[in-house]
């Protein structure tokens, strides 16, 4: 038991350093510092301004919108330094690059961009993009619109099932804060005749909590556990004292957010759809052309969800939990080997 | 240490974008005097697992095997492969001319169906929003798809890159109805539980895989007509003509 107890604790400590890393959800500023090159501009050629970053995660969503983009307009990128920058900064970009549209990468720069748009008579349209909750935040900015970023649960439950594993019923466990954010995906899974066994945490709750709401969870007889990214429920001591031990002995397979948490080595997340940030780079171009055909106005528009996902597999947890060893080249990134390829 | 030049971080972002956009979406890297193959395929597998597949049944050569259009046709443009294989339809569409075409079962052609949760008419089919792979760019997709549907007038599109995502189109209200190879019907019945209409058009009929050879042919041809019927299964072939 002691040796057990050790263990989960070790995990627990790399499964916490991966889930800090990994639980941002949409890039932060925590990775190396690029310098964004632009192309030459080129007279009586409209312009999209991008506003990002200096975030290398960001240069391949970057390019694609370019690729996408570069026969009709100048992509214009300008990095934004949230600690530094101001509306002022902003200000001076969109009256350099005069834009059609701009395109606001992540969360700190959408907000620097608000504060401009919010003083602004007219400012262009705006797309928010690679942003966490761009359906909270898409409101709060006038002349936007978005592509959401967190990949919409009901992709991932079709995606395990298209592995061979049957997924009707899932469970999840949320806390209160997330239940409006859990509802939105119980609508989109009831277009699959997927129902959802929910289990409400209250906001102080206590890992005896979340042990009695795993157990439950088992006894419902669910397909699956969808764990929503959320750090107030793995913390270090919840994922040592509750989710690697009960995991283990209740043979929950559980759908992360995460690639971090989809492992070889515990009983964790067996499969996750990741955002796959060119695939949301294509749809951007997509919806700037629809702007275009719209007069350069949100009107009518709203945050779409994302049309792709890259997805992980754990090797073998999918073993464990039914899926077909075949099935594992329809997935992008496969975790560890199957047991008989080892 | 201390922070780097302007010119330190303009050389290593430089890089960093030549590392990106040298071989865009292909996991290969190909030398000047090897044989260079290009591959843009619709299949259910994984872009990577089907270029190691095809490393192995063509030992020596570089093979890159392309998921997106767009990645594919850079790089027909930049560096012109010895060999590209792609629907014919898609080789034509940026200039190059299938001179083995791939058939399946006897038949050069695929057909694709018209998936929808309401069901669809056929004179409809022009007021719809068409979800469809992107199999040719989006400048060139809206005519493609009209010849497809026999329409008189290009419909709305939305594109995507995997047949997979053809389906949140439908979930999410993104478009009317999709297309999608026949192929890839199965598959994609694996995944959902919504009862999805099926609508047969005579015109919805795509010329299967074919070879282009940009480059050099004699080095190629041969080590490509025999490939193995594992690999020919995942272009959607079963022989070459």
């Amino acid at each position: 038991m002691a040796l057990t107890r050790s263990i989960h604790t070790r995990l627990a400590l790399g499964l916490a350093l991966a889930l800090l890393a990994g639980c941002a959800s949409a890039p932060s500023t925590h990775t190396p510092a690029v310098s964004f090159r632009n192309p030459q501009v080129r007279a009586d050629v409209p312009a999209i301004t991008v506003l990002a970053p200096a975030d290398a995660q960001l240069v391949p969503v970057v390019q694609q919108l370019r690729n996408e983009l570069e026969e009709d307009y100048d992509v214009l990128v300008s990095a934004l330094d949230p600690e530094r920058d101001t509306v002022d900064t902003v200000a001076q970009i969109v009256a350099h690059d005069r834009p059609k549209a701009v395109v606001l990468l992540n969360n700190s720069t959408a907000r620097i961009y608000r504060k401009w748009a919010r003083g602004t008579a007219s400012p262009p349209v705006s797309i928010i993009l690679m942003a966490s909750f761009a359906e909270e935040l898409q409101p709060t900015i006038p002349n936007s619109v978005g592509i959401a970023y967190e990949v919409p649960a009901v992709t991932s439950f079709v995606g395990l099932r298209a592995l061979g594993k049957a997924v009707n019923r899932v469970g999840v466990i949320y806390r209160k804060a997330l239940a409006h954010y859990v509802g939105a995906q119980e609508g989109l899974a009831k277009v699959e005749s997927i129902s959802f066994v929910a289990e409400e945490l209250p906001e102080q709750f206590e890992a005896r909590d979340l042990k009695a709401a795993l157990v439950r969870m088992k006894r419902a007889g669910v397909d699956a556990l969808w764990l929503p990214n959320d750090n107030g429920l793995l913390t270090r001591l919840l994922v040592a004292k509750v989710w690697l031990p009960y995991l283990e002995r209740l043979q929950l397979p559980v759908i992360v957010g995460v690639p971090s948490l989809v492992r070889a080595d515990y009983a964790f997340g067996v499969y996750g759809a990741i955002p796959d940030p060119e695939a949301l780079a294509i749809q951007a171009a997509d919806l700037i052309i629809d702007l275009s055909q719209n007069g350069w106005s949100s009107e009518g528009q709203s945050v779409r969800l994302p049309l792709s996902a890259k997805t992980y597999v754990s090797a073998p947890l999918s073993r464990r939990f039914g899926v077909l060893g075949q099935r594992l080249q329809n997935v992008d990134v496969v975790v560890g080997q199957l047991p008989e390829e080892k | 240490m201390g922070h780097p030049t302007r010119r330190q971080a303009l050389l290593a972002a430089m890089g960093l974008l030549a590392a990106l956009t040298d071989v865009p979406g292909g996991t290969g890297t190909a030398q000047a005097a090897e044989t260079k193959v290009y591959v843009f395929a619709v299949t259910s597998i994984r872009p990577h697992v089907l270029q190691k597949m095809l490393e192995t049944a063509l030992p020596g050569m570089s093979v890159t095997v392309f998921g997106r259009v767009g990645d594919f046709s850079r790089a027909l443009e930049e560096s012109p492969p010895d060999a590209a294989l792609a629907a014919t339809p898609v080789l034509a569409a940026f200039g190059q001319k299938a001179e083995i075409q791939g058939l399946k079962g006897g038949s050069p052609q695929e057909e694709y169906l018209v998936l929808s949760e309401s069901e669809v008419k056929a004179d409809k089919l022009a007021e719809l929003t068409i979800g469809c792979l992107d199999l040719m760019g989006r400048k060139a997709l809206p005519a493609f798809v009209q010849g497809l549907l026999g329409i008189s007038r290009e419909p709305a599109i939305q594109r995507v890159t995997k047949t997979e995502d053809l389906l949140q189109l439908l979930q999410f209200k993104r478009a009317n109805a999709v297309l999608i190879p026949e192929g890839f019907l199965a598959d994609l019945q694996t995944r959902t539980k919504m009862e999805l209409k099926l609508l047969r058009l005579p015109s919805a009929k795509v010329l299967r895989v074919g070879i282009a050879f940009p480059g050099n042919r004699q080095g190629v041809e041969s080590a490509l007509r025999a490939l193995p019927g594992a690999v020919l299964e995942q272009l959607g072939v079963d022989h070459w003509r």
